[in-house]
Parts: C-alpha cells; structure tokens; sequence
C-alpha cells in the first residue's frame, strides 16, 4: 500500500501524459480544454504526492523493480516541486499562449511527459533507470525547447541543447558502464558497498565511470565548465518553458546527483575537493555571465548558474544525510518559487512575441503596474536572499549547513557571490522604479499568469516560514 | 508538560485582528482609489476579530480559573519557527495567570475603542486603512501578550511599535504628524536595542536549556549575578522606550498626533503598558538583581515626578493626559521595581480603564468642538455633554486617586509596597507625585467642563457625541468604579484576588508589615488627593483665565526644553557627524573602491560575454577543456 | 594508477588540440593540385551518379523509418517474453499488456495525426 502511495504520483502524471497527448490528437479539441486538463493532472498529482509525504522511506515494489526506485520524504518534496511547477507553468503557458500564436495542444502532453520524467529521475536509485528518466525528461524538453519551429532563435537553441544534450548523455551511458565494469553492479547501494569496502580508487574504472556521471550531471545543472549551453538555450525557448526547465528539471537533476553522489552512493568524501572548485567557479562564473546580460532571460539563465553553485555547496558540505538533504530541497523550493514567479511574471508582461525582453524594456513598470513591479521586486530579492524572503532562508540553510561541515571558506565566499549578484538583481529594480515608464504595458486577457505571480509572492514570504530541522 | 494543557485555540486570539487587519486591507487597497466602499462594512469587518479574540480570552480565562493553582498554564506550540544550533525558537503561546490578566482587559478595551472609532472616525477618507492598522495593532499586542518566549515576544513587540508609527502618523498630510510618527519609532529603536541586547546576553547565559518563559525560569537559577544585573538593566532599556520612561520618555507626548482612539489605545490598553509587562514577565530575572529593582523604581518614581511636573502647564487636553500616562507608567515601575510585580500589573489594570475613559471622553470633548484641543478655549461644557461630563469625572477621580476608586487601591498597593519593601525615599516622592496627579487632572477638569464658555462660537456649536461614542464611556467608567476591587487589600476587608491570582505567573515575596505602616500609607494617600484636588478646585473651580506663564512655570511648559536638550546633544551632533562623513569619507575614501571595483566588475562581466560565443562546437571545446583539466587535476590531489 | 589518470588526462588534452592542429596544418602545409579529374567525387568507379549528391528526401521517409523502428523493436522484445512466458505467469502477461497498451496509444495518435497517410 505504501509502495503504491508513492509510486502514485508518478503513475498519475504519466497517465495523464499519455491521455494529454492521446487528446491532443484529436484536431477539434481546443489548447485550452488540453491545458485545463494538464492543470487538474498536475493538481492532482501535487495533491497525492502531499499525501504521501511522510510515508516512510522505502524501495518501492523491490520486487517487482528489482529496487530501482526509492520512495522517501526527500523524493516526495521534490516530487512536490516538480508538480507544482508544471502547474505554474501551465497557468501561465495559458496567459503566454494567448500573445504567442505557436501553441499545438502537443506541448502540455510533452510538459506532464517531462514531469514524469523528473518524477522519475528523484527517485532513481539505479544507474539505468537514472539514465532512462534522464533521457524521458530531456527528449520531452528538447521538443518543447524547440516548440516555435519559425523562430531562427528557437531552433538554434534546440539544436545548441541537443547536440550538447546529447554529448552529456554519451558521458552518462559511458560512465554507467565503466561503472558496471568497476564494481558489477549499476544500484546505487551496490556501489556504496563496493566503494566502502574497497575504497574509491581501488578500480580505475570506477573513477573514470564516476567522473564521467559526474560530468553529465554538471552539464545538466550547468555547473562551471558545462554551462556554455544554458544562456543561449533559456533565452531562445518560450517564457513558460524556460521557467520550467529552470526550476523543474533542476530540481530532478539535483535530486539524483543528490542520490547519486552522497545519500546513497557514498561517492562524496572523493569528490570533495573537487566539487568545492566547480561550486566556487560555478558561483563566480555565473555572476560574471549574468553582469554582461542585456536580456532578462539571459539575466536570468545565468542567475540560475549561480544558484546551482550555491546547490553544489551543500552537497560539498555534507553534515548529516537528513539535513543536507533537507537543506537541498529546501533551497530548490527556495529557487523554485521565485524563477517560477519570475516567469509567470515574464509570460504576461513580455507581450505580443515576447517583445519586452531586455532591461530597458522594463522601464518604469512600476508606474504602469504597481503590483507586478512589486512581485518582481519581492522575486529578485528572494533570488538575491533578503530577509525575510524564502530566497534568504534557504541561502541560511546553505551557509549553516556549510559552516556545520567546516567549509568555512565556502560559506564565505557564497555571501560575497550573493552580493554581488545584487549587482544585476537590483539593476532590474532600478530600471523598474527610477524610470519613466514609455510603454503601455498592454497584457493578455487571461489572468492566470497574473494569478500565478501573486500566489507565488505569497509562497516566497509563507514557505520561508518552514522550519528545517537539523 | 502534559497533554491537556496545550490547547489548540490560542493562535486564534492574535490571529483575528490580525486576519481581520490583512482582509481590511487589502478591501481598502484595491478598492480606496476606484469605488470606496462603505464605512459599515469595515465597521463591522473592524470589530469582528476584536470581539472574537474578546470572547475566546474570557473562554481561556474561566477555563485557566478551573485549573489547580499549581501549574496553571496552557500552550501552544504552532510551528517550530527556526532552529539553529542550540536556538530552538517555537511559534508558541502561552496562557498563565498574567497573560490572561493582560489579555482580558486587552482585548475588552481595544474592542471598546474599535467601536468607539466607528463613531469618530466616520467621514475620514481613509477609514479602511485606520481600521487594517487599529486590527493589526491590536494583534500585535495579543502576540506580546501571549508569547511563549522572549523571541515571539519580540515580533509582538516590534509589530506594536510598527503601527504605533503607522498610526500616529495616520493624518499623514501634515509634516509634523509624520515627524512625530518618525520621533516614536526612532525612540522605540533605541530602545529596542536594548531588549535585543538583554535578550541576546539571556539566550548567551541560559539559553541553551529552551528559550521560552517556562525553561528560563527553570534556569534562571544559574545565572551569575553580574550577568543577571546585565540582563535586567538591558531589558529595562527595551522597557523605557516603549513604556515612555526617562531617558526615552519624549516620544509619548508628540504621539498625540494621532487620531484620539489611537491614544487612547497606545496609552490604555496597548503599547506603553507592554514594558510593564514585559519587565513583570521577567520577575525571576529581577527578583535575583535587587540592584536593577532599585534602577527600575527610582527611574520609574523620577518619571513620575517629572511627567506630573509638566502635566500641571500643559493647555492640550490630550498633552495634559499624555503627561499623566507617562507619570502613571512611572509609577508603574515603581512598583514593579520595588519587587511589588503584582501591585503593578494591577495598577496597569485599572490604569487601562480610566485612562481609556479619560481618552475616549477627551476626544469626545474635541468631536463636540470641531477639533479643539486647547483647554484654555474651553469651558463650561457641564451642560452641554452631561454623558461626557459623568464619565469623565469618574476618569478625573480614578486617576487622581480618590479614595474608592480603581486609581486609589492601586496606586495605594504600589506605594505602601515601597514603604514596606525598604524604599522610604520611593514612596515620599511617589505620595508628593499623587498630590501633583490630582491637582493637574482637575485643573484640566475645571477648565474644561466649568466655569463658562471661552470660546463662544464652538460653545454655541457642541453638542453631546452620538451613541456608539458615548456607550463605551458608561461602560469604562463602570469598570473605572469598579476594578480596583478586585484587588482590595486585607485592611479593607478583601483578599486581594488578583494578587492571588498572578502568583502562579510571578516571583514575589509578601513582606508582614506592621499594620500601622499600612495606614500611615493610606493616610498619606488620601491626604494627598485631597490637597492636590482642593488647590485645583480653588484656582480653576469658578473659572480662571489663561496667565501668562513666568519662571519655572515657563521652564516646566516648555518641558524642561529636554527636547531641545536632545536635539542639541544628539539630534544634531549626529546629524553633523553624517554629513562630515558623506563630505569628507564618503567621496574621498570609501566611495572610489566601491564605484572601482564595481566597474571592474563590468568588465570583467563584459569580457565574459566574449566566452560566450553561441557557437555550439565551441561550447563542446569548453566542456572537453574542462573535463580534462578537472582529470589532470584529480590525479593531482590522487598523488 | 594514477599515472593511468595523468595519461589519459594528457590523452583527452591532446585530442582537443592536436586534432584541430593537425586539420588547420594539413590546409596550410599542404600542396594544392588543381584539375578536373580530382575534383570530381569518387563514387566507387561508378561515372557521374544519377542526381543529386544532396538531393532532399520528404521527411515523411523518416518518419517511417523511425515508425519502423519502435514498432520492430517492440516485435523483438515480445520473443525473450514469449519464451519466458511460463515463468513470468500472469503477472508477466499483465506487463505485456501494459506495454502493448501504451504502444497502441502510441500508434492511435500516429494514426490520428495522419502519419501514416502518404500525401
């Protein structure tokens, strides 16, 4: 009952997927009955999913999967974030849809489809069902990327993700099988027992197979030397697509690199070192990126560089398995809730074609539309981490948990990055409020982006009051 | 602590208000510029939490009352709010004897003035917003109240001191009214400070045993004395600054700016009496530092003394009780200080009543004359308000300490504990400071409803204050009457209910003094209200004319000129010292790296973009770099 | 071993200079001999193929091949299955049907979207 319980959202995210698409073939039925349904899907996939919060930590159906899958509370919360989000993004794909006339009612089968890939991807505790979900969640995503096929700017980014996309993938399937040749097995726990009884470095295989995962999984998070992709590809796809790659497919990858690196393959005190340089340079980097941006998305997609550094932090930092792995989903729903907000935002105030895109674009919004401004503002503090925003809780989290583990130097420097990414946060800010506004703002008639946007200020301010236990 | 003392609806009494301010206004924000909407409706929605909170505090209270004495107390743990390291902070709440004092006449008297608002706030253009802020102060309170720890305490505290500023600057068109809402809250920061201070060194000492009321008390034991004297004096200076006391007292007067409800509901019920509280809150601290007693009761009788010193020039009727406020919070930490905790939660008790009726009658008074505060142009109003006048007189009699009345039995509880716990020097101040109390309420008294008419045309034009104003008065002044007896001492045949009643909450040791002692307290009590009272009568009784103030008369109008003092000494210095550093540091020392280093920073950034070539190959070259230098490096560390 | 790491790491450097090295030095250093015959494609001593090199097939022969594909693959799954039928039991049928149930959704939606409709 219990492996049900938490298999369940999953199965109804996939099932819904299937019908979504099974609908979408029917050429009478309209996008929006396609979203409406999309939306339930992912309500109730949120809803079950809550439900089977706390249900214990278990293999689900061992038998049946032969222990591929694991259920816990940390999979449920991440589960909990990837559903939200697609449930943001189809409220606001709604709004963005109706000043962008690409839609086919395939793109909100292909959102559940991503979803359940995710999904998936949290709870993989196998080499081969990771690099399944994986790939579930990234083909569903490359469509959706590459969604307006008379856009040049679209299809290069589709191309750009894919072939690259592709390259990490390679990595992946490679390092799982030098892992398979290393230490006979492709479960996670296997390999912990293998590495702990005979050490990292006894099998060179291993550590090159290791490495390899490694480097798929950094690409996928756009961490320091993989993250060329990320600000051409969040810039070129739809406004809704881009907050959903950005704070759903995170969430999953971080998930199993989670999983993967230090809950259950005991692989981290390895790589500590290691991560600590690509954390820094990762941090650095994408500041560095985000400073140059004229465009918001661009802004915004090497913001998201930044916030995988701060992420890699607690994994370099790890305490106690609970507490990091607490401080890590926290801080995804953290980020999650402010991008997706962000991008709500974006898809009713971009306009027709997303031609309000850079930072001049925005000038004074603040005198046209006082609240969005306002939301805005709260996001971006959120992002930058401002008491009393949620963004400041989990940035809290990270340090403290960072300091618990004696990387004190880390701890630092992640303060000095998140002053200076004030730098391209508040230009934002000032560019909406100093400014005299030159634009109507004009916006669509559907207020559910507008809807999403307010509901998740309230989530910035209510989930900063969750406590995470130590 | 066992299950049936945490109980679920506690939340309940701050959440109304404040669920009630959050509804009002965001009603009054999305709709003041299209299509107000009716003042009735807010009107209602104002008075519901109030009166719901009302309810469950009297429903809190019997059920409190039906406990055994010993561990009578209920909690509520709402959620673990953070938790670092051996700071384990929990939403929680806690109902003991003194909250639940402090909670009855909290929410009895806020409901009070938030009908009373109705009726005088009618036709203000902002009338939703007055009641989001008066809802959400009122809440605020019922989180001070109603905390567990000093932690939440402090978000109580903080909210009160939030929309003390939001509300005395409420008729925000005028510069001094927004400048004195600034006075308040900056003063209350510098006080805050110090609660801050004193909380941070309580946490640093015993802290780590749980930091809430219950665990601290447990562990106060442990605390070095020095430490202790520390902790004390610091919260006193959180105490000063919200409850009015020197050096921090010169905020209260200008807080007169306000609507007169909001005076009254700063000065009554909420806010000024939070230090009491808090300081009362804290009696195991005080009770192991004699020493930091003695500051709090002999800055708390000077406080008294210099507030009636200024209360008997004043000519704003509303200045004339702001005076007499910050004097009766003086002798509230008299009594406090002098270890007599329950003498001086109860003088903050009854003190509530009549000082709310005193208010409310006073604004009464400036309704009628179309916003007249000078009681230099009054007069004469006896015949005119008759309502008012009776209720007011309750008020006048109460404060000034006539014998039977609430004000009597309290304020004689505080002295006569001076005397008996060894501070002779307290109590000959305090009974001096009674003769003044009297002599200023009923000089304002005379002037205000006898004699005849100063100013015609308003006199021609006032005329008594509808119902929903006048209601609350009967029932104020009915419970001016009558709250002292709750308390009445053995001496006139009562048994001191209240003081029973909160030795559950507090640490306090009843001295056996002589009777004799006792009486010669009373004596000099009444005996001072009858000359202050007397002198009053003959100088203003049969109606007198404004004099032309001369000497110390002028000195003590003009406050002393502390104000001034403060101004000159810290204002301006200050003032000074940050405009010598935005000449002199700012653009020569400091302001060069910063504008540097951020435009380094640009540069960089913008030398970045270059890496950022959009060519895909490119990015593959980046990654096959990366890789390999990562695998260099890791044979490196191998080694 | 790690002299294993240090080689494979100079290894992967070189690779990611010395190829594009050696493709710019050949273009540089090497001789360019003109003439019809050597411009001309070798196409396994077949002369002048007929059309074009790069001629553009409709899309629609992908997508019939990768039609083709998934269906093909899903025949040859169902053999290990068929084998080993006995053991799995009914639980291992049920399986089949799912899968068979998600294909057929699958080939509902290719229908529907007139793929297979050859216009």
């Amino acid at each position: 009952m219990t492996d049900l319980l938490l298999l369940l959202p999953v199965l109804i995210i996939t099932s819904g997927a299937i019908l979504l698409m099974l609908l979408a073939a029917f050429e009478n039925v309209r996008d929006e009955i396609a979203c409406f349904g999309a939306m339930v899907i992912f309500l109730f996939g949120f809803c079950m999913q809550l439900f089977g919060l706390g249900q214990g930590d278990a293999r689900i159906f061992s038998g049946v999967f032969n222990e591929m899958l694991v259920g816990n509370s940390f999979t449920a919360v991440a589960g909990l974030i990837i559903t939200a989000c697609g449930f943001f993004t189809c409220l606001s794909s709604h709004t963005y849809f109706k000043q962008n006339r690409f839609i086919t009612s395939e793109y909100y089968a292909l959102t559940a489809f991503a979803a359940s890939g995710m999904m998936l991807l949290t709870m993989a505790q196998e080499l081969i069902t990771a690099f399944i979900s994986l790939e579930i969640m990234s083909l569903a995503i490359y469509v959706l990327v590459g969604m307006h096929r008379r856009n040049i700017k679209a299809t290069e980014a589709v191309l750009k993700y894919l072939m690259l996309g592709a390259f990490a993938g390679g990595f992946f399937a490679m390092g799982s099988a030098l892992m398979y040749g290393g230490t006979g097995s492709t479960k996670f726990a296997e390999i912990a027992g293998f590495i702990s009884a005979n050490g990292f470095f006894a099998s060179s295989i291993l550590v090159v197979g290791a490495f390899f995962i490694l480097v798929a999984l950094l690409f996928k998070i756009a961490a320091f030397p993989f993250h060329a992709w990320v600000v051409d590809v969040y810039d070129g796809a739809a406004m809704p697509v881009t907050g959903f790659m950005a704070t759903a497919l995170k969430t999953a990858v971080f998930a199993v690199f989670a999983n993967f690196l230090i809950l259950d393959g005991g692989l981290q005190a390895s790589w500590v070192e290691y991560l600590f340089y690509i954390a820094v340079f990762t941090m650095f980097g994408g500041n560095l990126i985000a400073i140059g941006q004229n465009s918001l998305k661009r802004m915004l997609a090497a913001s998201g560089i930044v916030h995988s550094g701060y992420l890699l932090i607690a994994l370099v930092a790890f305490t106690s398995r609970d507490f990091t792995a607490n401080v890590i989903v926290f801080y995804l729903a953290a980020y999650a809730v402010a991008t997706m907000g962000m991008f709500a935002a974006l898809s009713y105030l971009s306009g027709e074609d997303e031609q309000r895109i850079t930072f001049d674009d925005f000038r004074g919004l603040a005198k046209v539309r006082p609240f969005s401004a306002a939301a805005i503002s709260i996001f971006l503090l959120s992002m930058a981490g401002i008491p009393p925003t949620v963004g400041f809780m989990g940035k809290f989290y990270i340090i403290v948990n960072a300091i618990n583990a004696g990387q004190v130097l880390l701890a630092v420097l992640a303060i000095v990055s998140s002053v200076i990414s004030m730098w391209y946060y508040l230009r934002l800010i000032i560019t909406m409020y100093f400014h005299e506004a030159r634009d109507d703002f004009a916006v669509a008639k559907s207020p559910l982006a507008q809807a999403t946007t307010f509901f998740l200020v309230f989530c910035v301010f209510a989930l900063s009051l969750l406590p995470v236990s130590v | 602590m066992e299950m049936e003392q945490t109980v679920t609806y506690l939340v309940l009494i701050p959440l109304m208000p404040l669920v009630g301010a959050l509804v009002i206004g965001l009603l009054h924000m999305f709709t003041c510029t299209t299509r107000p909407l009716s003042e009735r409706l807010y009107g209602i929605l104002g008075v519901t939490g109030p009166v719901i909170a009302t309810i469950l505090a009297v429903k809190t209270f019997f059920e409190l009352k039906g406990m055994p004495e010993e561990g009578r107390y209920f909690s509520q743990k709402v959620f673990t709010w953070f938790n670092v390291g051996e700071l384990d902070v929990a939403m929680g709440f806690l109902a003991d004897p003194l909250s639940v004092l402090m909670l009855l006449f909290v929410t009895f008297i806020g409901t009070l003035i938030h009908f009373y608002s109705i009726g005088y706030m009618a036709g203000d253009e902002n009338f939703g917003k007055f009641f989001a802020y008066l809802n959400l102060f009122l809440g605020s309170m019922l989180i001070l109240v109603l905390a567990d720890g000093p932690v939440v305490m402090f978000v109580g505290w903080e909210g009160v001191g939030l929309c003390s500023y939001l509300l005395i600057s409420f008729y925000s068109k005028e510069r001094d009214n927004v400048l004195a809402g600034n006075k308040a809250f900056i003063v209350n920061r510098i006080g805050d400070l110090g609660f801050i201070l004193g909380m941070s060194l309580l946490f640093w000492a015993i802290g780590s045993g749980g930091f809430d009321y219950l665990s601290l008390r447990e562990n106060a034991s442990a605390l070095a004395p020095g430490m202790g004297l520390a902790i004390c004096l610091l919260l006193f200076v959180g105490a000063t600054g919200k409850s009015a006391q020197i050096p921090l007292y010169v905020w209260l007067p200008d807080a007169m700016a306000g609507p007169t409800p909001v005076s009254a509901l700063i000065h009554a019920a909420t806010m000024v009496t939070a230090g009491v509280y808090m300081v009362a809150r804290f009696s195991f601290l005080y009770v192991q530092a004699p020493l930091a007693g003695a500051v709090v009761a002999w800055v708390g009788i000077l406080t008294a003394l210099l507030a009636a010193i200024f209360g008997m020039f004043q000519k704003d009727i509303k200045k004339v009780l702001a005076y007499s406020t910050v004097s009766q919070l003086g002798y509230m930490f008299a009594g406090v200080g002098v270890a007599a905790y329950s003498a001086g939660i109860f003088h903050v008790f009854t003190h509530a009543f009549f000082k709310a009726l005193l208010f409310l009658g006073a604004g009464s008074v400036i309704c009628a004359l179309h916003h007249q505060q000078d009681i230099w142009k009054m007069g004469g109003l006896k015949a005119k308000m008759p309502t008012t006048y009776w209720t007011m007189l309750i008020g006048c009699l109460a404060l000034a300490g006539c014998p039977l009345l609430s004000g009597f039995f309290s304020k004689d509880e505080i002295l006569y504990m001076a005397l008996a716990n060894g501070y002779p020097g307290v109590w000959l101040v305090g009974v001096l400071v009674a003769a003044m109390t009297a002599y200023y309420t009923f000089r304002m008294f005379f002037l205000v409803f006898h004699g005849s008419a100063r100013d015609e045309e308003a006199y021609a034009h006032a005329k008594e204050s509808p119902k929903v104003m006048t209601v609350p008065l009967v029932i104020l002044a009915i419970g001016a009457v009558f709250a002292g007896y709750l308390n009445l001492p053995a001496i006139f045949g009562g048994h001191q209910q209240v003081t029973h009643w909160l030795a559950g909450s507090l640490v306090e040791h009843h001295p056996h003094a002589s009777l004799g002692l006792e009486l010669l307290a009373i004596a000099a009590s009444i005996a001072a209200f009858a000359i202050g009272a007397f002198i009053a009568y003959r100088k203003f009784g049969q109606g007198a004319e404004e004099p032309e103030f001369q000497g110390f008369a002028k000195f003590a109008y003009n406050l002393f000129y502390v104000d001034q003092f403060y101004h000159a000494v810290i204002v301006r210095p200050y003032k000074a010292f940050g405009a010598a550093i935005q000449r002199t540091l700012e653009p020569y020392v400091t302001d060069g790296h910063v504008k540097l280093s951020s435009l380094l920073y640009q540069l960089i950034g913008q030398a970045f973009k270059v890496f950022q070539v959009g060519y895909v190959r490119i990015y593959a070259i980046y990654m096959v770099i990366g890789l390999s230098l990562m695998s260099l490096f890791l044979s490196q560390t191998l080694n | 071993m790690s002299n294993e790491l240090v080689f494979s790491a100079i290894a992967l450097l070189g690779i990611a200079f010395i190829v594009p090295l050696l493709m710019i030095v050949t273009g540089v250093l090497g001789p360019r001999v003109g003439g019809k015959a050597k411009n001309e494609a070798y196409e396994s001593g077949i002369q002048h193929v007929i059309g074009l090199a790069d001629q553009k097939f409709s899309v629609k022969f992908y997508l019939v091949a990768i039609l083709f594909l998934i269906f093909d693959i899903e025949a040859v799954f169902m053999y290990p299955w068929a084998v080993a039928l006995r053991e799995l039991g009914w639980f291992g049928f049920i399986e089949m049907v799912v899968f068979m149930l998600l294909l057929l959704a699958g080939l509902i939606y290719i229908l529907k979207k007139g793929v297979l409709n050859w216009r």
